[in-house]
């Protein structure tokens, strides 16, 4: 046992994403996990048998870790063409390191252009 | 098989832009069809080295990630308007230079999914050889995703001890991200340095290429980003030199 099917009950327990992934995520998880995710992102999308492959791992065990990253919110099964693939599920980008205050500053500012 | 590549620093001002329109123009000429996105949202500026006006541009990258398009109808041919002997294509994907429409990106954010499914399509859409991005400086969520999704990246930095610091920070992340393919582009240095020790510190000290290490170039401070500098000067130092970081990104 072990590996990353374990490490990701404990770290992704520990986690409470439901609004999506954020690249920046991918810095703070354990680089097995990372590594996964990042190969989603890269390939557009992946199979369950390639995930199994790229893993190393039964299709059952990948199968419970690709569960668990959908339950997770990271990643989503989307059907294309009668199969199921694995896409990553990224979230909203909202700039909250500038105070509110600015935003309604600017918007005086700005307030005569149309958007 | 495609492939994307981007062009990253640390720090601001260091040649991104001016990389990324460079390398790409060599690589058209080449005969590949060129895709080059502006994902520097908050202070968007290759177009002007492209010679693209405001006026030109009915939808950028904003209007797509508002939903108001699709990515490849903010996707301009400019090949024509470079002049020179370029047998391939360029497509701009500009970003908006309207401060409320920078305002509006950065108060509501946008969809990340539809950032990345946007290089994807414009790939496809365009049946692109290379999509070439055009990043921010420092770490965002744009930077972030285009390096995760990049085969290859470059990390431009001058000889300063603050890019170097930065430039650490940024191959550490590409590693952690699993790209492909890692150079180090030295731009700006002064004529004074030996060119040779920059190369091999540089190297040393990120255990990574260093693809070409570029001069301070009094003829690429007058050009001023008014045109792309291979296209000008095709005999110069500096062509040289982007050629090479070319072929070292494409192998
Ligand atoms: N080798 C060089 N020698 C002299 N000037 C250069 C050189 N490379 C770039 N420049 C000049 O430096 C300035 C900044 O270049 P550029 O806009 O490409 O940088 P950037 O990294 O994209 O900046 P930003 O971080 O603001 O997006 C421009 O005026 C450009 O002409
Ligand atoms: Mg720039």
């Amino acid at each position: 046992m072990g590996g990353i099917f374990d490490r990701l009950q404990d770290d992704l327990d520990a986690r409470n994403n439901k609004k999506g992934l954020s690249p920046v995520d991918l810095l703070d998880m354990p680089q097995d996990l990372a590594d996964l995710i990042n190969q989603i992102i890269r390939r557009n999308g992946m199979k369950l048998e390639d995930v199994a492959q790229n893993l190393n791992q039964s299709i059952e065990k990948a199968e419970q870790t690709l569960d668990k990253l959908v339950e997770k919110g990271y990643i989503r099964r989307v059907k294309v063409k009668q199969e199921v693939w694995y896409k990553a599920q990224f979230g909203r980008k909202a700039d909250k390191v500038v105070s509110d205050n600015i935003w309604s500053k600017l918007d005086n500012i700005f307030k005569d252009e149309q958007v | 098989m495609s492939k994307i590549i981007s062009i990253h620093s640390f720090r601001g001002g260091t040649g991104k832009s001016n990389t990324t329109a460079n390398i790409s123009a060599i690589l058209a000429s080449q005969g590949l069809r060129v895709g080059v996105i502006d994902t520097d949202i908050q202070s968007p500026g290759i177009h002007v080295l492209f010679g693209f006006s405001e006026d030109e541009m009915k939808y950028s990258l904003n209007d797509y990630l508002w939903g108001k398009c699709n990515i490849e109808d903010a996707a301009y041919e400019v090949t024509r308007s470079l002049g020179g002997n370029i047998s391939g294509s360029i497509y701009l994907i500009p970003s908006s230079i309207k401060a409320g429409e920078i305002a509006r990106v950065l108060r509501e954010g946008y969809d990340v999914g539809l950032l990345n499914d946007g290089f994807h399509e414009l790939v496809e859409a365009l049946d692109l050889d290379v999509l070439m991005i055009d990043t921010h400086p420092g770490l965002n969520e744009e930077t972030l995703l285009s390096v995760a999704i990049s085969d290859a990246l470059a990390v431009i930095m001058r000889p300063d001890q603050q890019d170097y610091q930065g430039t650490s920070v940024t191959v550490e992340v590409a590693r952690k991200l699993n790209v492909p393919r890692l150079v180090i582009v030295v731009n700006k240095t002064p004529l004074v340095y030996d060119f040779e020790q920059v190369r091999s510190q540089v190297e040393q000290l990120y255990s990574a290429e260093v693809a070409a290490v570029m001069p301070h170039s009094d003829e690429m401070m007058a050009l001023a980003s008014a045109g792309v500098f291979v296209l000008r000067y095709p005999d110069h130092e500096m062509t040289r030199l982007y050629r090479q970081i070319a072929q070292k990104l494409m192998s």
